[in-house]
């Protein structure tokens, strides 16, 4: 009988950073360990394996929204969601906003949008823009 | 005969930062070295945090004291062995959805890593409020 030995390595780590690529709208495509794959709009894990995850959104300029996570199409049982809300004490719409709220989902489908936009353009500053990953079974 | 399964368990530092005065961009951010939990084995000195062998999720979140313009904010990157990883933090700023925490997933397979908090950009007169500002690493073990 023999044996694999479980060996450490960056790209099996249960956690990782997505990061929107080649895009300012908010897709999560790019991300570094090699147990996630893109499947049209989802981030899918490999063997179903349930995973947790917080798309924290960082729009460029004005906005009102309501950010989530769930696997595409669902429109129905969603997690928390995330609300991003202009500062008021400027005049204008989102003048100066505010976007300190995350949405998180937990499931082998992952598919981070904005389900509310108004009065605002979805380019997202990349350099803040993140989806945390985190593997719960480990 | 029996084998034994190695079971892994997430494993959390969070501590506060401990930092007064204005900040200058450039700025390495002061830790407190009392943290409120830790049990990662990683060690927390004045103004750096030495990582052991593991997988890591690292986020770090300022409260950033603003005493005029509204315009005015602070930018801070996580440092990993002196190196900016690639997502920023940043406290509210016109124009831009604000105050975002900065993270970063870092893998350390042999010997330590130091993490940093550095204040990469500044606009106008900005402190630190330690009451708003942490550090939370989430570890697990190779």
């Amino acid at each position: 009988m023999s044996y694999i030995l479980n060996t450490s390595n960056e790209n099996i780590s249960p956690f990782d950073i997505g990061k929107i690529s080649g895009t300012t709208n908010p897709t999560f495509n790019t991300f570094n360990v090699n147990w996630l794959s893109m499947n049209g709009d989802n981030i899918n894990s490999d063997g179903d394996i349930s995973y947790y995850s917080e798309a924290c959104f960082s729009a460029d300029t004005n906005t009102y929204g309501i950010a989530r996570i769930t696997y595409s199409g669902n429109t129905s049982n969603y997690h928390l969601m995330g609300c991003q809300l202009p500062e008021s004490s400027y005049t204008g719409a989102g003048g100066v906003s505010r976007g300190d709220d995350i949405a998180i989902h937990f499931g082998n489908s992952h598919y981070p949008n904005y389900s509310v936009a108004a009065s605002m353009t979805t380019s997202q500053d990349v350099a803040r823009a993140n989806l945390k990953i985190i593997k719960i079974e480990i | 005969m029996s084998y034994s399964l190695n079971k892994r368990e997430m494993k959390v530092l969070l501590t506060k930062t401990n930092n007064s005065g204005n900040l200058s961009a450039n700025d390495i951010v002061n830790i407190n070295t009392s943290s409120i939990y830790n049990n990662t084995g990683c060690t927390i000195n004045s103004n750096n945090i030495v990582l052991q062998t593991g997988y890591y999720l690292i986020t770090c979140c300022i409260g950033i004291n603003n005493s005029n313009l509204i315009a005015n904010y602070a930018d801070w990157n996580l440092l990993i062995d002196d190196v900016e990883q690639s997502t920023k933090g940043s406290s509210t700023q016109d124009n831009k959805v604000g105050i975002d925490g900065s993270t970063a997933a870092v893998f350390v397979s042999s010997s330590t890593k130091t993490l940093k908090v550095k204040i990469t950009s500044l606009s106008g007169t900005c402190s630190i409020d330690d009451g708003f500002s942490y550090i939370m690493i989430k570890k697990v073990d190779l």
